[in-house]
C-alpha cells in the first residue's frame, strides 16, 4: 500500500460521495415518484452514465480514444443474457449453443460473472497487442475491433440469433441492482484513476518519452487501464442485458459508440465527475427533444415534425462544449479536487 | 561489446549516425557515484545526443553502455531507468495536466515510507512545496525546471544525466541549482552528468569536465580544460582568446587532439 497516495484516494471518496448521492437520488425518485416509462429512461441512463465512466477509465487516463468498449458491451450482454435464458427458449432461436451454455439457467450473479470473464478473456487478448501499438494507430485498431465483434454478433445465427437479437431474456435486475451496479463502476474507475496504476498511466497520456525515461512500464500500464476499463463495461453491459429482455446487434454499433464518446467529450474526457455530468447533460436533451421530433401542439399552436433534432442537437452541444472549453466541462477535474478557482470560466482547460 | 564489471555509468566507444550523418563518433566516458562530470561542447556537438543514447532514448550504431556493470546497450528507456538512470530534458517534459506532487509521485518506485511523504519531502528539498497542488504546465519556467529535477531525484536513481538544467534560469535560481545538484551528489551518492553552457556554473560545479566537438572527444580532465586547452578555448571563446593564450604563460602541451572545433558559442 505503500505506492498509494492518501491524498488522491480522499479526493476520490469526496467525489464518489458526490456522485453516489446523484445516483442514489435518481434511484428513490424512480421507486417513489416514477411511472412505468419515466423509470426505464432513469434506469437505462443510470447503466448508460455507469457505461461512460468505464469508458472514461481507459479514454481519460490514457488519452486514447477507443471506439472498441461498445464491443464488450455487446459481448457481455450477449453472454448474461444467453447464461439467464431458459432453455427451451434457447433451444428455440439459438440451436448451435454448446451444451453447457444451451441447459444453463443461471441466476444474476452467475449471468453477470461469466459475461465479466468472456470479457476479461477478451479485452487480455486484445490488450496486448493494443497496448504496444504506437498511440497514433490505436484508435483505428478499437474501431476495428467493435466492426469485428458486431459482424460476428450479426452473423452467427445458430448462437446468436442473428440481426434479430436475443428474445426472453429474463428480467433478473430490479432498480436497487441497478444502483448498485452503478455505485460499483463509479468507485471501481476512482479507485483505479486514484491508484498508482491510474496515475502512472496519466503521466504517459501527458508525456510518453519523458515516462518512459523515468521508470513507467508505458505498455504495461496502457494494457492495466484497458482491462480494468473492459471490465467496468461488462459488468455495466451485463446488468442492462438483464434489464432490457430483448436486444439486437444493431444496438451495439456505431449509434450508441458516438452517443456515450459525446457524452465523454462534453462532460469532459479526463473525469469521472465528466463522464457523468455529461451523459446526464445528454441525456436530458435527447428526452426534451424527443417530444418534437414527432411533432407536437403547445397551446394551440403546432409545432411541425422535426425529424433528426436529436442528434442534430447533440451535434450543436458537443460544437459548442467544444468551442468554449475544448477540455470538456469538468477537464481533468474531479468533483473532489474542485477549488473555487476552478468555477471561473477560461480556467478550464485543466 | 564486453560488459564492464568496473563501477560507474561506462560509456566505451558510443557512435551513433543517423542517415549517414555522424551526431556520436567514438566517445568514451565514465562517471562515477557522487562524481559530478560536466559535458560540454558547442551546439550541435552531440551532448544531447549521448543523453539519449545513455538514457535508452536512441540505440547507439556502435559502441557499450553499462550501469555499475549491467549492461544497458540498446535497451529500452524503461529498462535503462531501472538499471538506476534518471535524466531531465532539455526541453522541460513534464506531465504537464498533473499537479506538482503528481509528477513526482507518478515515478516513485517501491517507497519506503508512505508515498505521499516521500513526495512531500523531495518538494521540499526543491523548495517547491508550496506549489504541491498547482498544475505543472502553470508554473514559470524555472520552478518547472526544479520539479523536473525533483521528479529525476524520486526515481532513486544512481546516476543523474542533467540537459541542460540551467538554461533560462536568473543567477539567484542558478545558484539554488548549484546547491540541489551538489546534494545530489553529495547526499544521495549519485553521479551526475550534466549538460550547460554556463561555464561559470559548470568549472564550480563539476569535478572533471568531458568536452566534446563535433560528435568526438575533444578533451576529458579537470575544470581548468576550459582556460587552458587550446582546443577547448578555441570552441568556446574563438581564435582570439587562443591567441592570448599563446601569449600567455600557460603550457599548451596538451595539443594533438582531433580538434576542428572552431564553432565559436555566443
Amino acid at each position: 500500500m505503500n505506492s498509494w497516495s492518501g491524498r488522491r484516494l480522499r479526493e476520490g471518496a469526496v467525489t464518489f460521495a458526490a456522485l453516489a448521492l446523484v445516483f442514489i437520488v435518481i434511484a428513490v425518485v424512480i421507486e417513489t415518484a416514477l411511472g412505468r416509462s419515466d423509470s426505464r429512461i432513469a434506469t437505462e441512463f443510470m447503466l448508460i452514465a455507469s457505461m461512460v465512466v468505464a469508458i472514461q477509465a481507459y479514454v481519460g487516463n490514457s488519452g486514447l480514444i477507443s471506439f472498441g468498449h461498445v464491443a464488450f458491451y455487446a459481448i457481455a450482454a450477449y453472454v448474461a443474457g444467453l447464461a439467464a435464458m431458459s432453455p427451451s427458449d434457447k433451444e428455440r432461436i439459438t440451436p448451435d449453443l454448446p451444451a453447457w451454455l444451451m441447459q444453463l439457467e443461471a441466476g444474476l450473479p452467475a449471468a453477470v460473472g461469466l459475461a465479466l470473464l468472456a470479457v476479461l478473456i477478451f479485452a487480455v487478448f486484445t490488450g496486448v497487442p493494443f497496448s504496444r501499438m504506437n498511440a497514433s494507430v490505436v484508435s483505428a485498431a478499437t474501431l476495428a475491433l467493435l466492426v469485428l465483434v458486431h459482424s460476428v454478433i450479426n452473423l452467427w445465427n445458430g448462437v446468436t440469433h442473428g440481426p434479430l437479437g436475443l428474445v426472453g431474456v429474463p428480467d433478473l435486475v430490479n432498480t436497487w441492482v441497478v444502483l448498485g451496479t452503478s455505485l460499483i463502476v463509479v468507485a471501481g474507475a476512482l479507485i483505479y484513476r486514484a491508484s498508482p496504476w491510474g496515475l502512472k498511466l496519466q503521466a504517459v497520456r501527458e508525456n510518453e518519452v519523458a515516462a518512459a525515461a523515468l521508470g513507467i512500464p508505458v505498455a504495461k500500464m496502457r494494457f492495466v487501464g484497458w482491462v480494468v476499463s473492459a471490465l467496468l463495461m461488462a459488468l455495466a453491459g451485463s446488468v442492462w442485458a438483464l434489464n432490457s429482455l430483448a436486444f439486437a446487434p444493431s444496438m451495439f454499433y456505431f449509434t450508441d459508440t458516438f452517443a456515450m464518446l459525446a457524452m465523454l467529450v462534453v462532460g469532459g474526457l479526463g473525469s469521472v465527475s465528466g463522464a457523468v455530468v455529461g451523459a446526464a447533460i445528454i441525456t436530458v436533451l435527447s428526452e426534451l427533444l424527443r417530444g418534437l421530433e414527432g411533432g407536437l401542439d403547445v397551446g394551440g399552436v403546432s409545432v411541425p415534425e422535426l425529424p433528426g433534432i436529436v442528434q442534430l442537437a447533440t451535434a450543436g452541444l458537443i460544437l459548442i462544449v467544444l468551442i468554449a472549453r475544448p477540455r470538456g466541462l469538468f477537464g481533468n477535474q474531479e468533483i473532489g479536487g474542485l477549488r473555487p478557482r476552478h468555477f471561473a470560466l477560461g480556467r478550464g482547460r485543466s | 561489446m564486453s560488459v564492464e564489471q568496473r563501477t560507474g555509468l561506462v560509456v566505451a566507444g558510443v557512435t551513433k549516425t543517423f542517415a549517414g550523418l555522424t551526431a556520436l563518433d567514438d566517445v568514451t566516458l565514465r562517471v562515477e557515484q557522487g562524481e559530478i562530470l560536466g559535458l560540454m561542447g558547442p551546439n550541435g556537438s552531440g551532448k544531447s545526443t549521448l543523453v539519449n543514447v545513455i538514457s535508452g532514448i536512441l540505440a547507439p550504431t556502435a559502441g557499450s553502455v553499462s550501469v555499475d556493470g549491467q549492461d544497458v546497450t540498446g535497451k529500452s528507456a524503461y529498462n535503462v531507468a531501472h538499471a538506476g538512470i534518471s535524466r531531465s530534458f532539455q526541453t522541460v517534459r513534464l506531465f504537464g495536466a498533473l499537479s506538482v506532487s503528481d509528477n513526482v509521485a507518478a515515478v516513485v518506485r517501491r517507497p519506503r515510507r508512505a508515498v505521499d511523504r516521500t513526495v512531500v519531502e523531495l518538494l521540499e528539498r526543491l523548495r517547491i512545496g508550496h506549489l504541491a497542488d498547482e498544475r505543472a504546465d502553470g508554473l514559470a519556467y524555472g520552478l518547472q525546471r526544479r520539479v523536473e529535477i525533483a521528479r529525476a531525484l524520486a526515481t532513486n536513481p544512481r546516476y543523474l544525466l542533467l540537459d541542460e538544467p540551467a538554461a533560462g534560469l536568473n543567477d539567484s535560481e542558478s545558484a539554488d541549482l548549484e546547491q540541489i545538484i551538489r546534494a545530489a551528489a553529495d547526499d544521495f551518492g549519485c553521479g551526475v552528468l550534466i549538460i550547460d553552457h554556463d561555464i561559470t556554473l559548470i568549472t564550480r560545479l563539476c569535478h572533471r569536465l568531458h568536452v566534446l566537438s563535433n560528435g568526438r572527444t575533444l578533451a576529458e580532465g579537470s575544470p581548468d580544460l576550459v582556460r587552458t586547452h587550446p582546443d577547448v578555448v578555441r570552441a568556446y571563446l574563438g581564435e582570439r582568446a587562443v591567441a592570448e593564450l599563446a601569449s600567455s604563460d600557460l603550457t599548451t602541451s596538451q595539443e594533438g587532439s582531433s580538434g576542428d572545433g572552431s564553432e565559436p558559442v555566443r
